[in-house]
């Protein structure tokens, strides 16, 4: 080994392939057919997992499919390394191998010092066990003998917030508490690598807050190596030294994390702004109405290019009536991703013919708060007798964006309006 | 304290985990206390339980085997021979449960953070001995009582051998355990086959019966059971009655090495993959 003077973790080719499908069902009776068939047979598994050259396209009869692919890199001590990328793109994978919960497939992985990891919501912790109890189980896993947990106690109870309930077993602790709990054990028994998966997201911003300061903290006072999943652009921003994108199993790109966030951010959200249908035929709708176009405009301010909560959008359609003579309202709807509606604006009823029109209405900048949002589109006849429901038809999400904040917590509300709190000074005291 | 470590996609088969066991002493330590204390929680009697049930259960067979149905004892008495029967029976029955039971007990804290996984079983097998171990002065104590009131039983230097028997039972029990948790992890149904596995190798063990009963011809295939041997060995240090070959017990030995072994293999390999499974 050369050069491992500073790299504390190198992570070399690795593969990991995952069976898809019928994983739980693993019956004795067809794994004794498959195995009589492969060995006393001589016959090739059709589902054997190291057939077919790994990253080739995947086959839907042979149900394996590879979550990473040849990922390579290097972690320095003390480095904050954020990984970015989609739901299913691989990272909870990597994370995973990372902490040794499961194996690769293929490449390994070398590194120096205690790994702890901090994975989903509920961290290793035994159920029937107290909250104190389980502070030592986790301290003990990470090969902490029980004096050095002892010294460390006070403080993760302190952090934690759960001191009154710290001798009640875990199992009746809410989610927010488990994570909070999970969190200070993980940051508080001196890990040199700390691995966090997107945890933060279930405590109260408070929390969060202090959860990323002391990661930031550790990995800066006591050279802690961070590595962490998060959806919070704005934290990985913040925190991180360097940012890893990985898009379907694959390390895309790494490096400053302005750059890389950006240029995810922008490619990611490329896609979904504009549909059309040119036959009228094959548009969504019904007798009625057809859809023919859908359209996100952001209205960029300078050279931006990616969504965030200034930027106004116009939401662009247009539609062909196959009736005559209605009296239509036509209504959009403004869901989060939850499902809360914000906002329900509507038409001014007017008489339309059998030909296409098309539709406009703007959000204004600084009216949305950060996170994803869908639109629905509603047509009513008569006020009343609803001819068409377009669900879901346009997505998009709103990026952070924050001037003269030090904190980077989620911002609470749906909507973030610019009329701010005033303060002025009042004589006397 | 800054080990340095290596994961990469083939496990170990051959690694033996004796040194991981001494390194994570206080973990193994804190799971045993777990284990047992578990059991007795939300119970009325708590640990008395130890103590109650294997007496509850010599009771029983007393009255079903013994009065009842007329089975013999040999020329030892009844209390002591089931008990001593029962507390064996109970240590490798519970002990290859409770290990069968390692991945599905355990699934939600091996999902989430990583340590060697044969420290659980290791856990089970030991909070399982202590248990056999209370019970094992219970039936010291019983035993003393007898050996002042009642003329039959004659202790011999058969007892020597005992520590050994005890040894390989738990040998026994880890390896069986073992194996079994690795294919449980991956087939559910094994579980149910197991519970009856178990009720049928006690049938064939001598827990309730002596082997002497045996008709002759039976008597050598009743001796490739290693529990038999354990059995009949122990009871005729303490009792003096019951087979003891010593040829027997050397089969027995390596017979536990190999199944021992084995299951430390297959463990191994099923550690790593098998939590793409569960």
């Amino acid at each position: 080994m050369t050069g491992m003077s500073d790299t504390i973790i190198r992570v070399e080719n690795i593969w990991k392939q995952y069976r898809l499908g019928t994983i739980n069902s693993g019956t004795f009776k067809e794994d004794l057919g498959r195995w009589l068939r492969s060995t006393v047979l001589g016959r090739k598994d059709p589902f054997s997992p190291e057939e077919g050259e790994p990253g080739g396209s995947p086959d839907p009869r042979r149900k394996w499919f590879w979550a990473l692919k040849d990922i390579s890199f290097e972690v320095n001590k003390g480095e904050v390394v954020g990984v970015i990328g989609k739901n299913g793109a691989g990272k909870s994978t990597l994370l995973k191998i990372l902490s040794r919960i499961t194996r690769p497939t293929r490449g390994r992985i070398r590194g120096i010092g205690r790994v702890a990891s901090l994975l989903e919501v509920g961290t290793g912790f035994h159920e029937e066990l107290s909250g104190r109890e389980n502070i030592f189980l986790n301290g003990n896993i990470l090969g902490m003998a029980n004096r050095e947990i002892r010294e460390k106690l006070d403080q993760i109870i302190a952090f934690s917030g759960v001191e009154k309930f710290i001798d009640t077993p875990v199992k009746r602790y809410s989610s927010g508490m488990y994570v909070r709990l999970a969190f200070a054990v993980a940051a508080h028994l001196e890990p040199e690598i700390l691995i966090v998966d997107e945890v933060l997201a279930v405590g109260d911003a408070e929390f969060q807050k202090r959860c990323l300061g002391k990661m930031n903290d550790i990995s800066k006072r006591e050279g802690c190596t961070v590595i962490f999943v998060s959806h919070n652009m704005q934290s990985i921003q913040t925190l991180c030294t360097r940012v890893m994108l990985i898009e379907q199993g694959v390390l895309t790109s790494q490096g400053k994390p302005a750059q890389v966030v950006s240029d995810y951010i922008r490619q990611s959200r490329r896609y979904d702004f504009v549909k059309t249908w040119p036959s009228v035929s094959e548009a969504p709708g019904n007798q009625y109405i057809r859809i023919r176009k859908l359209e996100l405009l952001p209205d960029w301010v300078g050279n931006q290019s990616i969504i965030d909560i200034r930027t106004p959008l116009q939401i662009c359609f247009s539609f062909t009536c196959l009736a005559a003579d209605i009296n239509l309202c036509l209504g959009v709807h403004l869901f989060t991703i939850s499902g809360d509606c914000i906002f329900d604006v509507s038409s001014v009823p007017q008489q339309i013919q059998a030909c296409t029109y098309e539709a406009k209405c703007t959000i204004p900048g600084n009216f949305l708060n950060d996170g994803a949002y869908y639109i629905s589109l509603i047509f009513v006849k008569d006020t009343s007798d609803p001819l068409f429901y377009l669900e879901e038809c346009l997505s998009f999400e709103v990026e952070d964006y924050r001037e003269n904040y030090a904190w980077f917590g989620k911002w609470m509300g749906h909507v973030r309006p610019a009329f701010p709190v005033q303060i002025r000074p009042v004589s006397g005291t | 304290m800054s080990a340095p470590w290596e994961i990469n996609a083939r496990s170990g088969w051959l690694r033996m985990p004796i040194r991981e066991l001494s390194l994570h002493r206080d973990l193994l330590f804190r799971l045993v206390r777990k284990d047992f204390l578990a059991s007795y929680q939300q119970t009325i009697l708590g640990p008395v339980w130890i103590f109650l049930q294997p007496l509850l259960v010599t009771l029983t067979y007393i009255a079903v085997f013994k009065s009842i149905l007329g089975v013999s004892t040999d020329s030892s008495p009844s209390p002591l021979f089931y008990l001593l029967g029962i507390i064996c029976w109970n240590y490798f029955s519970d002990s290859i449960l409770n290990i069968s039971f390692t991945y599905t007990s355990y699934a939600s804290i091996f999902n989430k953070v990583y340590f060697s996984r044969i420290i659980v079983p290791c856990s089970y097998l030991l909070a399982n001995f202590a248990r056999f171990g209370i019970q094992f002065l219970l039936f010291l104590l019983l035993f003393t009582g007898f050996l002042i009131m009642d003329r039959r039983i004659h202790p011999n230097l058969f007892l020597l051998w005992i520590p050994l028997c005890l040894v390989l039972l738990s040998g026994l029990s880890l390896g069986t355990g073992l194996i079994f948790a690795s294919l449980t992890a991956k087939y559910r149904d094994i579980q149910n086959l197991l519970s009856f596995l178990l009720r049928i190798l006690m049938f064939v063990s001598p827990v309730i019966y002596p082997l002497s009963i045996v008709p002759d011809r039976f008597k050598s295939l009743f001796l490739l059971n290693p529990l038999t041997i354990l059995i009949e060995i122990t009871r005729y240090g303490f009792l003096g009655s019951g087979d003891h070959s010593l040829i027997s017990l050397g089969y027995c030995s390596i017979l536990t090495l190999l199944i021992l072994v084995s299951g430390i293999l297959l463990f191994n390999r099923r550690d790593g993959i098998v939590m793409d499974v569960i």
